[in-house]
């Protein structure tokens, strides 16, 4: 172990830096074909897209400006009403709570579950082989479990009647907890969703980070512990910074996921929760459009809630990009 | 990296309650799964009895015709959607990542503008369009949504990923006298492989999984797993489908479990993109 100390952290620093002048020769000889190139490998991934969002994103975008609702959906030409539907959407409290809601619990989940994430690789580090297999194993069954038999099993385990959390707080003294309803206040039913959504997703984010993890070579850790770093000091300023970029890509996946949660609120909402008062984005879209087939409005709010979360990550996005410039 | 016992016992009993923790659900699906119908809702943790009726439901009885077509086009969708995605997301992070062009910014702002978009807001129109042009109900009419949703992020970590390759190898091999394309073939395609799995895992993963686009876009011929789930219905109307449910859950957990055991190394190299340096 200790031999390799030297040629190792010698090792890592020229490493990054050696790509530099690399990128600026090559493109010395291969300028003549790089024109044209790009573009016919991009074509295909563009077509791809186009061809799943091509007509969802100008549907959307024309309806939002329009008077659509079921009349419209069977025939009835439909008007441009401009800017009517943003201005009634803006100014209705129920589309600010959807909003306000919305972003905290994809706030509150991608910080949660990064953190456990990161809190589980750093203990896969530090235990001993077979218990981090153990970890391992479980945390691939629960990430491989399918998502409607993930919410299904929680509903069972809240399930006010016959939950096994109601019977386990009651045995445990807590008698206000007999029949006990999870989902009919906001926030215990948010609370199950929280759980729910953190459990799905920690697998991946620990998963990731404990590789991200393996790549920091024990070396550098041994050595920044005999110069004297403490336990907090080597987390901080060594293994974050250097699995920095599986971090920002992991809470990057983390914050689109939890920003586009449906399946989960809508089959817990089947439960009795207050559908009005447990709505996030995708249910409230849903609920406007196919529920009410006021599409023009629903339209309306995908748009909004497009632009507000663009507006609200561009520092973030910057950032991220800023570093894919940089590599 | 010396610990001594005290440390090794109190970290074994922090990892106990995450396994618990982790576990809980995963065991109640298998324990529900193997339950036999009569103690299905006897709310015992641990199955008393033992019976694989609920596969034999699913795989061979009642139950089959519903679940045996969805799995099979949850495997079919799944596969061809990952191999396109993970192919077309391949050229175009290489571009990003080896190549100057402009506009470059342009493409990686937009992937991530489209990730943003409500998915709930593409299943209206695309409902609407499949219908017109006969998509609806088949599997390219699941594979295109997918790849709407898995593309862009696949971009993303595929650009991310190769620009920490390093690229001077391939160079390096053709000083040596490879050709060029021995030198892609025997030297960045390795290098490669690890980023590439991990997204088509991911990729995967998300069309194997998905509820949405599988129970808005599909009625009998296309539709998969997920969907399918909630057309169970127990064996008379007053008995509950969660035996059935389960099993089935538990089959369609294993594929996935098998499939990331089996390019685990390369998975677990692919996120740590600093493994292919050294």
């Amino acid at each position: 172990m200790t031999d390799t100390i030297a040629p190792s952290a010698a090792h890592v620093p020229p490493d990054t830096t050696a790509q530099q002048p690399q990128r600026r020769q090559e493109p010395s000889g291969k300028k003549r074909r790089g024109k044209l190139v790009p573009y016919l490998l991009l074509t295909p991934a563009i077509l791809g897209l186009l061809a799943g969002l091509g007509y969802p994103l100008y549907w959307q975008f024309t309806t939002a400006f329009k008077e659509y609702g079921l009349r419209q959906a069977f025939g009835a030409p439909a008007e441009w009403v401009w800017f009517d539907n943003f201005t009634k959407i803006l100014t209705d409290d129920a589309v600010w709570a959807v909003v306000v809601r919305s972003l905290a619990f994809c706030l509150v989940n991608a910080l949660l579950t990064v953190a456990i994430g990161l809190a589980l690789a750093l203990l896969m580090r530090a235990v001993s082989a077979p218990i981090r297999i153990t970890i391992q194993i479980a945390m691939l069954l629960a990430w491989a479990m399918p998502m409607v038999a993930s919410v299904t099993v929680f509903k069972w385990l809240f399930n006010y009647r016959t939950g096994l959390v109601n019977w386990v707080l009651v045995k445990l003294g807590m008698d206000q907890f007999e029949n006990y309803s999870w989902f009919s206040s906001p926030w215990t039913f948010f609370l199950v969703a929280t759980m729910i959504v953190v459990w799905m997703s920690v697998p991946f984010v620990a998963l990731s980070l404990y590789a991200g993890l393996t790549s920091v070579p024990d070396e550098i850790v041994e050595a920044a512990r005999i110069d004297g770093a403490s336990s907090t000091q080597i987390l901080w300023r060594i293994l974050v910074p250097m699995i920095k970029s599986v971090l920002s890509i992991v809470l990057l996946l983390q914050i689109i996921w939890d920003l586009r949660v449906f399946g989960q609120i809508n089959l817990l909402q089947q439960q009795g929760a207050p559908v009005g008062s447990t709505n996030l984005f995708g249910n409230f879209i849903y609920e406007v459009g196919v529920g009410r087939g006021d599409f023009g409005t629903a339209a309306a709010v995908s748009l909004f809630v497009l632009a507000l979360t663009m507006l609200i990550s561009w520092p973030y996005v910057r950032s991220l990009m800023k570093e894919e410039e940089n590599s | 990296m010396e610990q001594n016992n005290k440390q090794k016992w109190s970290l074994a009993l922090v990892s106990l309650p995450v396994i618990i923790w982790t576990l809980i659900p995963v065991i109640w699906i298998f324990s529900l799964a193997v339950k036999p119908q009569a103690n299905q809702a006897d709310n015992n943790f641990w199955p008393r009895g033992f019976s694989l009726d609920n596969f034999e439901l699913i795989l061979f009885g009642g139950a089959s015709d519903l679940f045996l077509p969805a799995l099979l086009n949850s495997i079919i969708v799944g596969l061809i959607a990952t191999t396109i995605s993970v192919i077309l997301a391949t050229f175009c992070a290489y571009a990003i990542a080896r190549l100057n062009f402009s506009g470059k910014k342009m493409i990686l702002f937009v992937a991530l503008a489209v990730s943003f978009f409500p998915v709930i807001s593409l299943v209206t129109p695309l409902f609407d369009v499949w219908r017109s042009i006969g998509l609806f109900d088949t599997i390219p009419g699941l594979v295109i949504p997918y790849l709407s949703l898995t593309l862009p992020l696949s971009i993303w970590i595929l650009s991310a990923f190769f620009q920490q390759i390093p690229w001077e190898l391939e160079q390096a091999a053709q000083v040596d006298g490879a050709t060029s394309w021995q030198a892609f073939r025997k030297v960045i395609v390795p290098l490669a492989a690890p980023g590439v799995f991990t997204t088509g895992i991911i990729t995967f993963f998300t069309a194997w999984n998905d509820f949405v686009f599988a129970i808005s876009l599909t009625s009998e011929s296309a539709r998969t797993v997920p969907a399918a789930l909630a057309f169970f219905t127990g064996a008379s109307q007053f008995e509950q489908p969660t035996g059935a449910i389960s099993a089935a859950a538990v089959i369609v957990t294993i594929p996935v479990v098998i499939l990331v055991l089996l390019f685990q190394k390369r998975i677990v190299a692919g996120l740590t993109s600093g493994a292919v340096k050294g």
